[in-house]
């Protein structure tokens, strides 16, 4: 049997140089190269969530607070 | 060329334009052009200048000092010549005298028009001006000031001036500026002059030619005429009519020329007639832009690359690049017969794959779908529709329970983007609980179909895959080696024994590549939308836009059956309208074909014809499941009884028609035997 493997939609044409398999993800830790920034970060592996509510401001999802305007974003406890 | 044009291509570039250049021109650029031109090596042999007067008395003794013939009063008339022009002959304005030139290259220029479209568009009124030719802004709104070219001026210290004035108007507004401030201002530009004239005439004393009116769009005088005279008698008409002014040069020509013709051809007695309304962009896109990189905004499946691999031909469909094809023989024999008689897998990635949940996501899915949802039995699939308003069918899907409160359901690629929006606006007023999640991206789908397809199923999974165990119209969730979270469907879009099996697209590739390596025995192929479409097409399964068009309700093309009458108190989107059409039998059917004679399959599109049109062929192909052509195609209800006789005429088919007969579908495996094995 094949192995099972989880593909991210994303591939940049670059060397990676560290790597680690998550969750049948090949997660890419490091490129070759990577220079100073600023940089793209493939997140394909990593939990998205969608919340729907009417009263978005009532919710704290893992203890977040979710930002009062859309299109901005925050970045707490590691989520 | 325009004179403008050539100035630059010889002042920019470094080309003449030609060795031996008529002039005919309305304005003072054209002077210049041809004093400049003549400097760099051109030959001048004459320059006709529309204009009795007005000229520049300085570019008159340019002129006159290179000793290049100047009429006043001519315009060109003809060019002769075939793919360049070779000579050109011009005429006094009252039509009484001409002459022909040799040359190589025409010049011509009418002159500049005011630019009015900015102001136009801030809601600015135009009013042709007798003494200038043009149409000049004469109401502009408040706290809107225009300058230069704008307003008509062209002479420099005009155009700085009236900037001034503009500015010390601004600040006026803004109580920064004095009345004796503005004062001056008004009196510089009093010594200046005014905005420049343009030429009255529209057309040359031409007749029986060809005069156009818009260069863009090749209107001609004559097809203005024939819009006036079928009763589109004002510019806003004429130009949805003809199409002048609807070109890439934003109606800069046709914009002066259309109103003044149009009053003069009506003879009426001023020009009240306004030109057309200006619209964004009023820069006209440049060339280079459409010569720059083409960035192919097109979706890729997760197993896009490696259909690629499998030689798949794709094309752009919707929002998708899907392969269509996989060998070069189009008419996908090979693939058609491997599904009849074995097994085969499509991408179905690009179906739209929604969740909705809550308290009221039942009642949500009511009010779009017209069949009864609320029958739904878990583990079973529910096939349905959508209709707008009208009753016209707009999509198709299955429906699944997840769950109570939870159901996960499918669309019709070309609707995935829009279902969401579709199903929040038609539930707004109702204040109902239910979240709904757009998963079209986030889960592939393959669909496994061919009378082998449940052996190779039965190898990579482990759940029992028998008829009994998973029959028809059946949903399961499993995973396969214990991690690929599958939704799997029993269906039979192809019309044989089929999985529909949705997986996240991370798992896509893994999934694809595990169910070809376990259909290696039997051969599994590839199949690509183009087999989907005819193994369908033989079954008489719709797909809508291909079987249906705007104005297709649910009941024309047979798929009444979903509508549930019995369901009330939904207020479901469309019911009331198909409640009227059903008695209407005046409404096009979709019927099935087949040729007369063994005879070939229409093209899709052509059209069913006795003394008038009466139908067309939604799909039609040579079938190799049947050994035949046959169809599907939209006809009026009085065409739609089996053995009826369908005439084909098809595009460029030079009056020789083709016949088919309508008979019962669907054509390949009536009883459906074979999608229930």
């Amino acid at each position: 049997m094949k192995e099972i493997k989880r593909y991210s939609p994303v591939e940049f044409k670059v060397t990676p140089l560290k790597t680690e398999i998550r969750d049948h993800w090949n997660v890419i830790l490091e490129y070759h190269n990577e220079g100073d920034g600023p940089w793209l970060v493939d997140l394909s592996h990593r939990t998205r969530l969608d919340l729907q509510t009417g009263s978005l401001d009532t919710k704290k999802p893992f203890g977040i607070t979710i930002p009062a305007t859309p299109g901005q974003s925050v970045l707490e406890k590691g989520f | 060329m325009q004179a403008g044009c050539a100035l630059r291509l010889a002042n920019t570039y470094g080309l003449l334009p030609g060795k031996n250049g008529v002039f005919s021109i309305g304005h003072d650029l054209g002077l210049e052009a041809a004093v400049a031109l003549h400097d760099l090596g051109m030959a001048i042999p004459v320059i006709a200048d529309i204009r009795e007067d007005g000229q520049d008395p300085a570019r008159i003794k340019a002129v006159s000092d290179r000793k290049i013939l100047l009429l006043r009063g001519w315009v060109a008339t003809e060019a002769h010549g075939g793919k360049q022009v070779k000579k050109v002959t011009i005429k006094s304005l009252d039509g009484t005298a001409e002459k022909t030139f040799d040359c190589d290259v025409l010049v011509a220029s009418a002159g500049f028009t005011p630019l009015t479209g900015p102001l136009v568009m801030n809601q600015a009124k135009l009013k042709y001006d007798t003494h200038t030719n043009f149409f000049l802004p004469t109401d502009l709104p408040q706290k809107m000031h225009a300058a230069g070219r704008l307003l008509g001026y062209e002479n420099g210290l005009a155009i700085e001036a009236s900037g001034h004035l503009a500015g010390l108007k601004a600040a006026y507004d803004c109580e920064n500026c004095s009345i004796a401030d503005l004062g001056e201002g008004k009196k510089a530009m009093e010594s200046l002059a005014g905005p420049a004239r343009g030429t009255k005439l529209v057309m040359a004393p031409v007749k029986g030619r060809k005069t156009f009116i818009c260069f863009d769009e090749d209107t001609s005088i004559k097809n203005v005429k024939q819009a006036i005279e079928k009763g589109f008698d004002v510019p806003e008409l004429i130009k949805r009519f003809s199409g002048a002014g609807l070109g890439p040069g934003q109606g800069g020509i046709p914009g002066h020329n259309l109103p003044l013709f149009t009053a003069k051809y009506q003879a009426l007695p001023d020009i009240k007639i306004k030109p057309t309304t200006v619209r964004a962009p009023l820069v006209p896109t440049l060339i280079a832009t459409y010569a720059g990189t083409n960035h192919t905004m097109l979706k890729r499946t997760p197993i896009d690359d490696l259909q690629r691999k499998d030689g798949g031909i794709f094309r752009n469909i919707g929002v998708w690049q899907r392969a269509r094809y996989f060998s070069k023989d189009f008419s996908c024999k090979k693939e058609i017969e491997n599904v009849r008689s074995n097994v085969g897998m499509l991408d179905g990635s690009t179906l739209g794959k929604f969740r909705i949940h809550g308290p009221d996501a039942l009642n949500a899915l009511q009010r779009v779908y017209v069949s009864d949802l609320s029958k739904i039995k878990k583990g079973r699939v529910k096939y349905t529709a959508m209709c707008n308003e009208d009753g016209c069918v707009i999509d198709d899907g299955v429906v699944i329970k997840l769950g109570e409160n939870d159901y996960y359901f499918s669309t019709s690629t070309g609707r995935a983007g829009q279902t969401v929006e579709w199903i929040r606006y038609h539930t707004r007023y109702d204040n109902w609980n239910f979240s709904m999640v757009n998963l079209t991206d986030a889960m592939g789908v393959i669909n496994l179909s061919g009378p082998n397809a449940r052996k190779v199923l039965g190898k990579v999974v482990d759940i029992d895959v028998s008829n009994e165990a998973f029959g028809f119209s059946e949903y399961k969730e499993f995973k396969v080696a214990g991690t690929i979270p599958v939704k799997a469907m029993r269906l039979g879009f192809v019309g044989e024994l089929s999985y529909e099996l949705h997986v996240p697209s991370s798992y896509m590739k893994s999934l694809w590549l595990m169910l070809k390596e376990a259909g290696k025995e039997f051969k599994i192929q590839n199949f690509g939308v183009e087999a989907q479409n005819v193994l369908r097409m033989e079954k008489c399964h719709v797909i809508l836009g291909q079987e249906s068009e705007q104005r297709t309700n649910l009941l024309d093309i047979g798929m009444g059956f979903l509508w549930s009458r019995k369901k009330t108190g939904y207020k479901t989107v469309g019911v009331a309208a198909l409640a009227q059409a059903e008695k209407d039998n005046t409404r096009l059917k979709l019927v099935g074909f087949k040729m007369e004679n063994n005879g070939l399959a229409p093209r899709d599109g052509a059209l069913i014809v006795d003394d008038r049109v009466r139908g067309h062929v939604c799909t039609a192909r040579n079938s190799f499941s049947l050994n035949e052509a046959v169809g599907m195609a939209l006809v009026e209800g009085e065409m739609s009884q089996v053995g009826t006789r369908l005439a084909f005429y098809e595009d460029e088919c030079n009056g020789e028609l083709i016949y088919g007969t309508v008979v019962e579908t669907p054509f390949y495996d009536p009883s459906g035997q074979r999608m229930k094995m």
